[in-house]
């Protein structure tokens, strides 16, 4: 799991301080990994015709607190775009999209930590170790 | 537009209608395109940021709304 969280950060915080071309790279890729996470996870919810028998599937419980986690992701995940999208030419990334990005990345690392192992999880990582490169 | 913003922006056209339905797949094409189009894309840049926007928008409220299901 800390493989895949420092693997996210790297994506992200590559080039905050070069080309914006760079950056919005980086972005997309992080913007696919919490997409890619929040498509996984919800099919996954005990009792919904498409989650796997227990204990490989979610609790509902954790499913909340794993949407809440979502919730904040992607609301900074689009605070840092805005920020990005915002920048005057020739300019760098400030600096507090650093802050945001580490924010993203822990918030990654305790979703995948709530997932119970299942097959359907270790695809996901595999998945998402891809997007990150 | 210099002509390789131009060549992202068509790029971007031609995989807006996919990206409006699609899920998390489509973003390995998106990167595909920035990450082959160099440094002067500031078009593609652009749309790219927008959508990212307006997808964590969406996704957002949709994780709020998964937050409080019951079943």
């Amino acid at each position: 799991m800390r493989h895949l969280a420092i693997l996210f950060l790297a994506a992200a915080t590559a080039s905050c301080a070069s080309a914006p071309h760079t950056l919005t790279v980086s972005i997309v890729s992080a913007h696919s990994i919490l997409s890619a996470i929040q498509d996984a996870e919800t099919p996954l919810v005990c009792s919904r015709p498409s989650a796997p028998p227990p204990p490989a599937c979610v609790p509902l419980s954790l499913h909340h607190q794993i949407s809440s986690d979502l919730a904040q992701a992607f609301d900074l995940d689009g605070q840092i775009a805005s920020a990005v999208r915002a920048l005057p030419p020739g300019a760098s990334a400030p600096a507090f999209t650093l802050n945001l990005v580490a924010h993203i990345s822990s918030l990654v690392s305790e979703i995948l930590s709530l997932i119970p192992a299942s097959p359907s999880k270790a695809s996901l990582t595999s998945h998402l170790s891809e997007l990150a490169k | 537009m210099n002509p390789s913003d131009l060549t992202a922006l068509l790029q971007w056209i031609a995989i807006l209608p996919k990206v409006i339905s699609a899920g998390a797949e489509v973003f390995s094409q998106i990167k595909a395109v920035l990450s082959t189009n160099g440094i002067a894309l500031s078009q593609g840049d652009l749309a790219a940021l927008d959508f990212v926007i307006a997808d964590a928008a969406r996704r957002k409220a949709a994780a709020e709304s998964e937050a409080k299901a019951t079943s």
